[in-house]
This record gives C-alpha cells, sequence and structure tokens, in this order.
C-alpha cells in the first residue's frame, strides 16, 4: 500500500468489494436497478438537449420569421388599401347624399331648436400679483371707478377676470379643454371665484370608465366629491361593480357641451372593505390647479330662436 | 476538511454523475472503430490528479461500483476491488500530493484504464465461459481492447486538460495585468 501508511480504509473499502460479490443475484440486480435509476433525470437531460438541437436551424428559422413577417406586411398593406377604397367610396356616398339634401330637409319638422343654447365662454386665471395689486389699489382706472371690493376673491379659489358682464353666473362649470376645473362659486360684477373640483363642498355626478379601442367604455355611476387634499372621491358606487386602478371618471349628465363627457380624473386607489355597500374610490384630477391660466366657463342661456317665435296659441 | 476541499469533492461528485450519464446515454451510441471510451474512468485519473491519501482510495471504490452496477454480467464488487487496488499500487508520488503535469494524468489514466479494464474483462469473461486457448486467444485481445480504450479515454482526457490550460492562460492574461514596460 502506497496511498498512505494507513492501510484501514484500503481494507475497508476492498471488504465491501468482496462482501458485494459473494451477495445474491437479486440484492446484486436490485442495486444494479437502483444506481442505473439513479442516472435517469441526467439521461432525460440530454434526450432533451439532443432533441433541441436537432430541432435547431437558427438560419431556416430566421428565414421563416422574415418571410412570416413580410406576409403579414403584405397583408396589412392590402387591408389597408382595402379600407383607403371603402373610405373614398364612402366619402363619395355621403357627399352625394349631402347634395340631395336640402335645407328644409336638413331642419327635421317635428323638433324645433333647442330652448337653451350653451355657450363656452373663455376666461383667464388672475395672478396673486395682480390680485394683490387691485387690492392695494395700484391698478389704473382711469377714473372710471374700480372698487376694491368688486374684485370677488375667496381663499383657495382661483379668480377669474370675467363676472357677470360677461354672463357668469354661480354654478356655472368651468372646464380647460376636456377636463372639469370646476364651478364658479361667487360672481361679481367683473370677476368671479372659481371653487376647484377638490373642494370639500363640490359635487358632481360621474361615471367610471375603462380605455375602450377608440372611444371609453362607461360602467358604473357615482358621486365625485372634493376631498380636500388635492384629490376627489367617488362614492356610492355599488360594490358589485367593477373598478380598477387607472380607470377613468367622466361627467355624467344631459347637460354637457356636446353631449360629450368631460374628464374629471383618473382612480389612482379602489378599495372594497369587507361587507361594505359601496367601493372607497380615490380620484386625481385631470387638471393640475396649481398650473392653470385659462379656463372655459359653460353658460347656459335661451335660444332667441324659440323666445321670437310663435307659440302656438298665437296660431 | 477545508472548503476548497469540500468544493472539490463536490465538482467529483458532479463529474462521476455526468460519467454515469454519459456512459448509459452518449458512450453507447460513439462509434470510435470498436474501442469505448470510458468517463467513469477518466474521473478516476481526475480524482488521482486531484486528490490525496484516502480521499483517492473511497472515490475509487464508489467508481468502481459504479461501473459494477453498469456491467451486465460478472460480480458486483469486482471493479471496485481492483479500483481500490490499482491507485494502491499507484506510484506513491501520484497520490500524495497533487499532481499539475497533464502527462503524468494522461499517463495515469491510461495505466489505470488498461489495467482495471483488462483485468475485468478477464475475470468477467472467465466467470461466463471458462476459455480453453486463455493465453493465446482471449489475454492478448482482452488487453488490446483494454489498451484501446485507455488510448481514447487518455486521449479525450488530454484533449480537455490542454483546453482548459489554454482557456486558464487566456483568462489570466485577460484578466492580470499587463506588466510595466521600459
Amino acid at each position: 500500500m502506497r496511498v498512505s501508511t494507513n492501510w484501514k480504509p484500503p481494507a475497508t473499502c476492498l471488504l465491501v468489494g468482496l462482501a458485494l460479490i459473494v451477495l445474491p443475484d437479486q440484492i446484486t440486480d436490485s442495486i444494479r436497478s437502483h444506481v442505473i435509476d439513479l442516472a435517469r433525470p441526467g439521461q432525460q437531460a440530454v434526450a432533451d438537449l439532443a432533441d433541441r438541437l436537432a430541432a435547431w436551424h437558427p438560419f431556416a428559422e430566421t428565414t421563416s420569421v422574415a418571410d412570416d413577417r413580410r406576409l403579414e406586411l403584405d397583408a396589412a398593406h392590402l387591408e389597408i388599401r382595402r379600407l383607403r377604397l371603402a373610405n373614398s367610396r364612402l366619402v363619395e356616398q355621403a357627399e352625394s347624399r349631402r347634395s340631395d339634401i336640402t335645407v328644409e330637409d336638413r331642419t327635421p319638422v317635428s323638433l324645433r331648436p333647442p330652448l337653451v343654447t350653451t355657450d363656452l365662454v373663455p376666461a383667464r386665471v388672475l395672478g396673486h400679483e395682480t390680485i394683490a395689486a387691485w387690492q392695494a389699489g395700484r391698478i389704473l382706472d382711469k377714473g372710471r371707478g374700480l372698487p376694491v371690493d368688486s374684485l370677488v376673491v375667496e381663499p383657495g379659489h382661483a379668480t377669474l377676470d370675467l363676472g357677470v358682464d360677461s354672463g357668469l353666473a354661480r354654478g356655472q362649470p368651468a372646464y380647460a379643454g376636456r377636463r372639469v376645473v370646476g364651478r364658479i362659486s361667487r360672481v361679481g360684477r367683473w370677476t368671479s371665484t372659481l371653487q376647484p373640483l377638490t373642494d370639500t363642498r363640490f359635487r358632481g355626478l360621474a361615471r367610471l370608465a375603462r380605455p375602450g379601442r377608440d372611444r371609453p367604455v362607461f360602467s358604473a355611476r357615482g358621486m365625485l366629491e372634493g376631498s380636500g387634499d388635492g384629490f376627489c372621491r367617488l362614492a356610492l358606487v355599488p360594490a358589485t361593480e367593477v373598478v380598477a386602478v387607472d380607470d377613468l371618471v367622466y361627467t355624467c349628465g344631459r347637460d354637457q357641451p356636446d353631449d360629450w363627457p368631460m374628464l374629471y380624473g383618473t382612480v389612482v386607489r379602489a378599495e372594497l372593505p369587507e361587507g361594505a355597500p359601496h367601493w372607497e374610490i380615490r380620484i386625481r384630477p385631470a387638471i393640475d390647479l396649481t398650473e392653470l391660466q385659462n379656463v372655459e366657463v359653460l353658460t347656459r342661456q335661451l335660444n332667441p330662436q324659440r323666445i321670437n317665435s310663435p307659440g302656438v296659441l298665437s296660431q | 476538511m477545508n472548503p476548497l476541499s469540500f468544493v472539490r469533492h463536490l465538482a467529483l461528485l458532479a463529474l462521476a454523475y455526468a460519467a454515469l450519464v454519459a456512459e448509459t446515454s452518449v458512450v453507447p451510441q460513439l462509434n470510435l472503430g470498436g474501442a469505448t471510451l470510458r468517463p467513469l474512468w477518466i474521473v478516476l485519473a481526475l480524482v488521482v490528479v486531484w486528490g490525496r491519501g484516502f480521499g483517492i482510495v473511497a472515490w475509487a471504490a464508489l467508481l468502481g461500483f459504479t461501473s459494477d452496477c453498469l456491467r451486465g454480467n460478472g460480480p458486483l464488487g469486482l471493479d471496485l476491488v481492483l479500483a481500490t487496488v490499482a491507485v494502491c499500487l499507484l506510484p506513491a508520488e501520484w497520490t500524495r500530493r497533487r499532481i499539475h503535469s497533464i502527462t503524468t494524468t494522461t499517463v495515469a489514466a491510461v495505466l489505470l484504464i488498461t489495467g482495471i479494464e483488462s483485468t475485468s474483462s478477464l475475470v468477467r469473461t472467465g466467470f461466463v465461459t471458462p476459455p480453453s486457448a486463455w493465453l493465446t486467444d482471449t489475454l492478448p485481445t482482452t488487453v488490446i481492447g483494454s489498451l484501446a480504450d485507455a488510448l481514447v479515454s487518455s486521449g479525450l482526457l488530454l484533449i480537455v486538460l490542454l483546453g482548459l490550460r489554454a482557456l486558464r492562460g487566456s483568462l489570466g492574461r485577460m484578466l492580470l495585468p499587463a506588466p510595466l514596460s521600459t
């Protein structure tokens, strides 16, 4: 034994070997099969690897993928051309029909002009310096009389440069583009204040929507309330409705300009407490109120056409 | 046992399992002109190179036992005994400390594989059919066959070791800073 002076380890191994030699065939067969079974996971891995290598044709795959993409592109081009043709055909049909319609045909006999017409009046938000100058009497008025108390100011509310003289009235909604800003809270002669939608006294009907393919898909309705911390909450949405974060919140009702809903904001948190009948939904306004410079106030007035038209009794 | 030694034994265990899998999946499909690759004995040669003392004997017994299980005939435990005896008969300079010579490793592999394979085959052949012309027919054929197996296996081992050395040299040149020159 030259491995080491200790002869016990080799002797032990030899004894084990000799013991194995004298074992009956049944036991040795069982041991052999168990050891071979140990190799099965590795054999499976080798087989899988061989299959993958056999099925791996990188250049052929690249070529086939490129061919597939080219075919898809050709199909898309054909589809675009077909849609363009269909579109131009529809445009021609629409123009020909429009030319066929007379002026009398355009106005339905059964429908009269609307009683109330709406108008969006653009207004500017007065800055703090302007308000301070006004309050200090430093604005030159050329003797026309600009009393300090004619300026309407409310804490936490923006001041607009339009008032009664422009047809503004309390409660009129104000928008910035398609986004809801708030509503007029106080009106003076030349100025008015704007109650933001985050104000705790702000209320408005609202409905949830999810971005659809070409337009939002509306779902549950609720009541939007300002929470006073720069956010809003949507109340009274039943627990049976489906609400998710990033859902959009639009105005709800019939008195909207162009009959198209305005955007309140986005759902940032939606929780349904156990056993609660309604969702607790937190909304981030779509408009940044601190950066607000211009708004459009929705005004309503009687339609002059209806006022001047003769009544039924007079006929 | 220091951590490095533990890692070395783990690596040997992985190599032994890979050899077991290779013996039962890849090797039977290889056509090497009649010779057979013996991954288990390649691992044994690596054990002799990397190991010391009792560890070599234990690994030889384990690998011999595995080889026994893979053989369909003959007694279980024969390769175990042969592998143990073979590593004990190796020169003491090879087993006392680690060998860094590729040539020595290859020679060790040739000796181990030839000795174990030829002896094992002769004994097993004797168990199945007692040879009548043992010295003139069976012995030379078996020894030549075992030598062929040993040469094929050692050749593969040599290629792998040379490749590892080249890789290590490249990595060393890449990682170590370049010497300053005047």
